[in-house]
């Protein structure tokens, strides 16, 4: 049921809106110019800082529109969060700017008007709150950046230009991704920001680990891309069969109204439904995107690229895009068990493996990355248990918090001249104040320290897993308590104990700037208060009497493809529980790393089980054995067939007529004929044991 | 008017290409500038073509012809040759891209032709002429008099002045073609005959559109004759493709060309070999087409994944990019024989946008070589440190050769897949084994990419070579004959329509309604073979073109079995 356009948005048109992923994109033009024009770097931050302000802009006024029924909406009755209140049916609006692709004179697609891939919009719910966070934090990022690109003396580093001009090409995509009403934009969108995120990683080209680390990033992500576009194509196959005139069988709209269709025919492939294939096919675009078990190897590698990218693209936005993906199909996804039993399986196997790699590692910006990936992983069985309303908000948190933890992390590697082996400094405490306490703020969050963002949503995300199944919900919990304990193994070989600084850190290593601490301050008033959103405070709530599960966030979302959330019933000692979770393992990180000891007691106690983690279960070596080896081997076979074999064949097959003729030349006297003819007869004869084989 | 445009692009090319060669010794150095002249005359020429096409288009219909021009040439003992060119919606992207095409392949000969340089000019201008005529001729005898036609300048171009293999890449090159050509020319000729015979004229001819509405059936082509002259057919154009496994003329001759010859080859000369199939192939022997669609598809599909993988272990960058021209042209192909019609309109796109990507990397390559002297990728590295102007282009077609969205591959790509995998003829696992190109393209190209750019600067000793007014980046000739290129990249990702938009209803009044009437004159019976069919069972394919039926409701329609290869 689309909104009429008045109804759905009343501040500004669609049209305008519509304008919000190009604001970014011209400030990278501009800046591409000036690039191509020698202009000088000193100011190359600009027009990418203003085109992403507008967007932000916009996304926000866009966010503040799209709610309007909830904002306007009367009484969250205490103690039921918004149990009684029930959220507009899931709809959107749609709106087009132009056709782009055709799909040729299909004369199953009437009218004629509809033989398009369209390049449109999508405004609902979820469009406003993924808006919302993604410029938002771009917008952070952006500025932060500004500071981060610039050596000790203030002077930009090489490449700066490039930089900002990748970053406003990146928001441009994640808008676009964000936005899109039909598959193919969706899938333009996803390519761009994987271009993007390769760019960026390799963004150091000179150095032989960044570039490698693009390189895997981008393939390693297009083996989810091919799952995705064979999920589009089986799409459109399974939906032409269906679409009344004027639908456009890869619009969003028309997908999720047949969604129940496809659940009910079967994909005549191993018993699996029509929404079974779609959805497991789609899925593996999000497995690849969002790092999920088995396609996560890319992630921890994408730490080669700047801080700020790891922020923004490989922490905060793009890699929820998988999330992003699933909750927005949500009646696809929800008509197919099979995809959300797979969905549930790899967030739980990802969620464990990843968060145990993280207990294991030195590097302060992987740690951060598999922390990522868990955290992924935890939004991924949000998915699989039905409650995407949770997975988004862990999202939406997550934004926050994992983007100051990473900018946090970048100011300490600014300050320690670009070392960031947490081994070879500590005690930073009283020589980074600041930084200090902005990553302290950022590390209770994600280890889900009461009260902050990171908590409300996490526990949603338990409490969901427990209403699946106790086991889900208690391997939840396991990762929770590693997640609070790696986080601040982290955080106190950092800050705590005697102070040690590389001699890279220079003589006074100090505080960032303003234009690099204020956007933390923001990211940071984020990562404490977005939570709210989702949790009413009163009397009579849930937790210490106070707080309650379930507000205008999922008031808010409920408009939206996801549908209404269901209210959060009973356990109510679970939140205590993941709280007592959060607090053992902060309290055991204390007692083992508190006084950051230079040597490892984890290493040292769990032996050949930490270096398994070490290595991160040699996972990376697997995948070359098996999959690259074998398939460049292949392509070695293949070309040494073409030099020798296939050449050979024509060759040889050529000669049997050849030396007959050659035999039979002094009748004819003619050479060159006779070489033809042989020739012509060989590929003859090939073509002819070609059709035979066939 | 429209007809001078028309006489100017082929006639105008094989004139200056005698004047050039009849140029004095003294003003030798001005066939360079007076080749780049006519081939922006050209260029404008078919551009001028293009933007009477709409008008057209109003006018006459889908079918609609820009400057037509129809003449008797030579009538001997009842066999006519007419002098017959025109230009459709089909036709004239191919003939813009070759406009576009001709003069930067000019261009980027500047420095990199030393020797023997009117002589070189005049073949470039011969083969010109030759290419522009292929595609603008509406008589089947013409068009197989200018696609042979083509292989002289090109057999001279590479064999004098290509690599250190020119002359055995030159004569394999020409035998290759050569000969699947000659089988295509009987095929031809007994077509013509048993056109005669059928409409029961004297004179044969041999008229493109008599020939692409001869009756079919009883009283008409039988379906055997369609199925051999399908493979007489095949045999010219699928060297040409080049279809695997007749492709390894292909990379030698790529590799070896100078640099004007690999981009017109890739440009525009492979294209004969698609556009044949698309222009004679299926419109004429329809139920030939559709009798061997699947085999071809499987050709296809296997030439996509070999050309990848080979690409991927190569150490000569320009061999690789040669490589990529089988995997791409697999596409292409895929996409055709899915007899769709999205498959036949993004196959034709995909003919454009190959031209304009690979065409643009042999330029690059091209101008590496000047400067490097070598092609080996362990020789060279980090040059986007060296060379960022240089960078920004190839990563640009790099990405629009790996079907990057935005960009012109992409949409070509995507709806040959869609087609493939949506085909009755062919079905999903077709799509998704050319599905692997989109990730082994990624993984090759990338791999170059990654060799030549990034890392560590690495240069062989002695270079860059900067002689002849070279510069370490990309010199203001070199910008201003790729921009075109990425402008065209960007506009045909955005705005593909531009090509489409005519091109869709051409296809179908000329071709699919053709193979249609193929289809229904032998309906595929459905269903017959294996197991019965259980009724939930439509992954395989739901709606192939039947008579009259209904549309089918998806719960109840048979699963349809056919024996290929790959099941």
């Amino acid at each position: 049921m689309p909104l009429a356009e008045a109804q759905a948005l009343a501040i500004l048109s669609p049209g305008v809106y519509a304008t919000l992923p190009l604001w970014p994109l011209v400030g990278a033009v501009v800046v591409g110019l000036m690039i191509a024009g020698r202009a000088k770097a000193e100011r190359a931050f600009w027009p990418v800082v203003l085109g992403v302000a507008v967007s932000a802009a916009l996304g926000v006024t866009l966010f503040v529109d799209l709610g309007r029924p909830v904002w306007s909406a009367e009484g969250h009755g205490p103690g039921g969060g918004g149990a009684g209140h029930a959220a507009p049916a899931a709809s959107g609006l749609t709106y087009t700017l132009f056709n782009w692709m055709s799909f040729g004179a299909d004369e199953s697609l009437a009218p004629a008007t509809n033989r398009w891939i369209a390049v449109n919009f999508f405004f609902d719910g979820l469009t406003g709150i993924m808006l919302l966070f993604v410029t938002a934090v771009s917008l952070m990022v952006v500025i932060y950046a500004i500071g981060y690109m610039r050596d000790h003396h203030g002077h930009p580093e090489r490449g700066y230009e490039r930089f900002f001009a990748f970053l406003g090409l990146f928001v441009f995509a994640m808008v676009m991704l964000v936005l899109a009403g039909n598959f193919v934009l969706l899938y333009l969108g996803w390519e761009l920001v994987g271009l993007c995120s390769y760019l960026l990683i390799g963004f150091y080209y000179g150095k032989p680990e960044a570039a490698a680390a693009a390189k895997k990033a981008f393939i390693v992500n297009r083996i989810g891309d091919l799952g995705f576009a064979l999920g589009i194509f089986a799409l459109y196959q399974f939906l032409r069969g269906h679409v009344q005139p004027g639908e456009n069988p890869l619009d969003y709209a028309v997908v999720f109204k047949y969604a129940h269709a496809l659940a009910t025919t079967g994909a005549g492939l191993w018993g699996l439904t029509q929404a079974d294939v779609a959805s497991l096919l789609l899925l593996c675009g999000a497995v690849g995107k969002s790092a999920q078990f088995p396609l996560y190897v890319w992630l921890p590698d994408a730490m080669e690229g700047p801080t700020p990218v790891s922020a923004l693209i490989h922490a905060a936005t793009m890699v929820t895009a998988g999330i992003y993906m699933v909750a927005r199909c949500t009646p696809l996804f929800g008509a197919s068990p099979a995809a959300l039993d797979v969905i549930l399986v790899l967030g739980l196997v990802g969620a464990l493996l990843t968060a145990t790699m993280a207990m294991a590692q030195y590097d302060l910006k992987r740690i951060l990355a598999y922390s990522t990936i868990s955290q992924l992983a935890f939004m991924f069985v949000a998915l699989g248990c039905r409650a995407p309303h949770a997975g988004v908000f862990h999202v939406f948190t997550h934004a926050w918090f994992k983007a100051l933890l990473f900018l946090t992390a970048g100011s300490v590697m600014h300050a320690m001249g670009g070392v960031i082996d947490v081994r070879k400094f500590s005690g930073l405490r009283t020589v980074l104040p600041t930084t200090y306490r902005q990553m302290l703020i950022g590390c209770l969050a994600l280890a889900g320290f009461p009260l902050l963002a990171g908590f409300w949503s996490k526990d949603e995300i338990i409490h969901a897993a427990f209403e699946r199944h106790p086991v889900v919900g208690g391997l939840l919990l396991v990762t929770a308590a590693l997640t609070a304990y790696y986080t601040f193994r982290m955080f106190f070989l950092c800050f705590h104990g005697p102070q040690r600084l590389p001699p890279e850190a220079g003589a006074h290593p100090h505080d960032a700037p303003p234009v690099m601490t204020r956007p933390l301050w923001v990211l940071a008033l984020g990562a404490i208060f977005t939570g709210y959103l989702g949790v009413q405070v009163g009397a009579g709530g849930q937790f210490l009497g106070v707080f309650t599960p379930h507000y205008v966030f999922h008031d808010y979302l409920g408009q939206s493809t996801l549908g209404a959330a269901k209210a959060a019933a009973g356990g109510e000692w679970l939140m205590y529980v993941s709280a007592a979770v959060a607090l053992g393992g902060i309290a055991l990180a204390w007692a083992r790393y508190g006084r950051a000891p230079a040597e490892d007691p984890d290493a040292r106690l769990l032996g050949g089980l930490w270096r398994l983690w070490h290595h991160k279960y040699w996972v990376d070596e697997l995948y070359d054995r098996v999959f690259v080896r074998p398939l460049r081997g292949l392509g070695h076979v293949f070309f040494g067939t073409d030099r020798y074999g296939v050449d050979g064949l024509v060759w040889l097959v050529s000669a049997v007529p050849r030396g007959a003729a050659f035999a039979l030349s002094f009748l004819q006297r003619g050479a060159l004929q006779g070489y033809a003819l042989g020739m012509a007869a060989g590929v003859a004869l090939l073509l002819l044991i070609w059709t035979w084989l066939d | 008017m429209e007809s001078i445009l028309l006489n100017v692009l082929i006639f105008l090319p094989l004139g200056a290409a005698g004047v050039i060669a009849a140029l004095p010794e003294r003003h030798a150095r001005q066939a360079g500038s007076l080749a780049l002249v006519i081939g922006l005359i050209t260029l404008a020429a078919s551009l001028g073509l293009a933007a009477r096409l709409p008008a057209a288009l109003a006018a006459d219909g889908p079918d609609a012809q820009v400057g037509q021009v129809q003449r008797d040439w030579i009538t001997v003992g009842g066999v006519a040759l007419r002098y017959h060119v025109g230009l459709d919606a089909v036709s004239l992207p191919l003939v813009v891209l070759t406009g576009v095409l001709v003069p930067l392949s000019v261009a980027c000969s500047f420095t990199a032709i030393r020797a023997r340089i009117r002589e070189y000019y005049a073949w470039l201008m011969a083969l010109a002429a030759a290419m522009f005529g292929v595609y603008a001729a509406r008589d089947v005898l013409l068009f197989y008099i200018f696609f042979e036609f083509t292989l002289v300048p090109l057999y001279f171009l590479i064999g004098i002045w290509g690599g250190s293999e020119r002359r055995y890449a030159a004569n394999k090159f020409f035998l290759f073609t050569f000969v699947g050509s000659v089988l295509t020319f009987a095929g031809l000729l007994y077509l013509a005959l048993r056109a005669a015979e059928i409409d029961g004229r004297s004179v044969i001819d041999f008229d493109l559109v008599r020939l692409s509405t001869l009756r079919l059936g009883p009283g008409g082509l039988t379906a055997a004759e369609q199925s051999v002259l399908f493979l007489a057919l095949f045999a010219g154009f699928a060297i040409k493709v080049p279809l695997f496994p007749l492709h390894t003329w292909l990379p030698l001759a790529h590799t070896e060309a100078p640099t004007a010859g690999s981009v017109l080859l890739a440009g525009v000369l492979l294209k004969l070999g698609t556009y044949g199939f698309l222009r004679l192939s299926l419109p004429i022997v329809p139920e030939g087409a559709v009798a061997w669609a699947g085999p071809m598809a499987v050709l296809a599909v296997a030439g996509i994944i070999y050309g990848a993988l080979c690409c991927w272990v190569q150490r000569d960058v320009k061999k690789l990019v040669a490589y990529s021209s089988v995997s791409h042209l697999g596409f292409c192909m895929l996409g055709m024989f899915s007899l769709l019609p999205i498959g036949l309109s993004g196959s034709v796109l995909y003919m454009v946008n190959h031209g304009i990507s690979t065409g643009a990397l042999f330029l690059l390559v091209g101008m590496l070589y000047e400067r490097y002297h070598t092609r080996d990728l362990d020789q060279i590295g980090g040059l986007a440190r060296r060379m960022p102007v240089f960078a920004f282009f190839f990563v640009l077609f790099v990405l629009s050769s790996i079907g990057l969205p935005g960009l012109n591959g992409f949409v070509s790509e995507f709806t040959v897949l869609l087609a493939a995998f949506n085909s009755p003829r062919l079905g999903p696992w077709y799509g998704a084994l050319g599905a692997t190109g989109i990730l082994l393209g990624a993984i090759y190209m990338l791999y170059a990419t990654g060799k030549v750019l990034f890392g560590p600067v690495k240069e062989p000793v002695g270079t860059p070579d900067l002689s002849g007014g070279l510069t370490p980046d990309l010199t203001r000739r070199e910008i201003a004959i790729l921009t075109p290129l990425a402008v065209l990249a960007v506009v045909l990702g955005v705005y593909p329509r531009l090509i489409t938009d005519p091109l869709d209803p051409a296809l179908k009044s000329q071709i699919l309604a053709r193979l249609e009437q193929a289809a229904a004159a032998r309906p595929v019976v459905a269903a017959q073979m294996g197991p019965a069919p259980r009724p939930e069972a439509i992954f395989g394919e739901k709606d192939r073109p039947r008579v009259a039926a209904p549309r089918p409701k998806p719960q109840v329609v048979p699963v349809a079995q056919r024996g290929g290869p790959l099941r």
